[in-house]
């Protein structure tokens, strides 16, 4: 894989895990020394069971243009196909099972603690890297809505007005890392 | 069209992710079956 990223430099490379000789975290220690070397590249990837580890450790630092999906998920090809252009964009695209399971393994206080279970929830779903549009489908509310939610949890998590984008990373970095 | 490496040691689960992620018109640039070739 190190190689063919090297010569080929491709838009998204698509990781297993648990890889040959060990087949503990071959892949996804090659996808994190990967990111750090090629950081137009995208990775998504993706694993038999949820591990929390392997999760936190490819999101530390800069969650942009990252996945982590269960292989379940993989026979829903039109979900994976949506999971890899989130990724080839720079999104994020996190199994709903593993961020269940990172929330479950926080800390029981966090700064996290100061959002309504509203806005816990549109965090939860920007991290699994939906926009704005697909957010106020998902939660049955309108895009305004959305908005405003957003607005909220930059607030409370004292991301200044700067770049949007920007702002939508760090929020998921904050939420990943609490 | 997004270009793609796939890193996968089952060849039943690389090559099938590759026929159907052909099917939806990307383009897999290489197959592999461990981290190093």
């Amino acid at each position: 894989m190190i190689e063919a990223v090297n010569e080929f430099t491709p838009d998204v490379a698509v990781v297993d895990v648990r890889m040959p000789p060990t087949f503990t975290d071959e892949g996804l220690v090659a996808a994190v020394a990967l990111r750090r070397s090629h950081p137009g590249v995208g990775f998504l990837v993706f694993s038999q069971w949820v591990e929390t580890r392997y999760a936190t450790e490819l999101l530390a630092g800069d969650p942009e243009g990252v996945g982590y999906l269960l292989k379940d998920r993989v026979t829903d090809i039109a979900e994976f196909d949506d999971a890899l252009h989130r990724v080839a964009s720079g999104g994020t695209a996190l199994d709903p099972e593993v961020v269940r399971q990172l929330i479950g393994s926080r800390p029981q206080s966090t700064v996290l603690d100061r959002l309504t279970p509203r806005e816990h929830e549109v965090l939860e779903l920007m991290a699994e890297g939906h926009s704005n549009s697909a957010l106020a489908q998902h939660l049955s509310i309108t895009e305004r809505a959305v908005e405003k939610h957003v607005s909220a949890i930059f607030s409370k998590l004292d991301l200044p007005p700067s770049q949007a984008h920007h702002r939508r990373v760090l929020a998921v970095v904050t939420y990943l890392n609490s | 069209m997004i270009r793609l490496v796939i890193a996968e040691d089952s060849a039943i689960l690389r090559d099938g992710l590759v026929q159907l992620l052909v099917e939806r018109g990307h383009d897999v640039v290489a197959k592999v079956a461990a981290p190093t070739n």
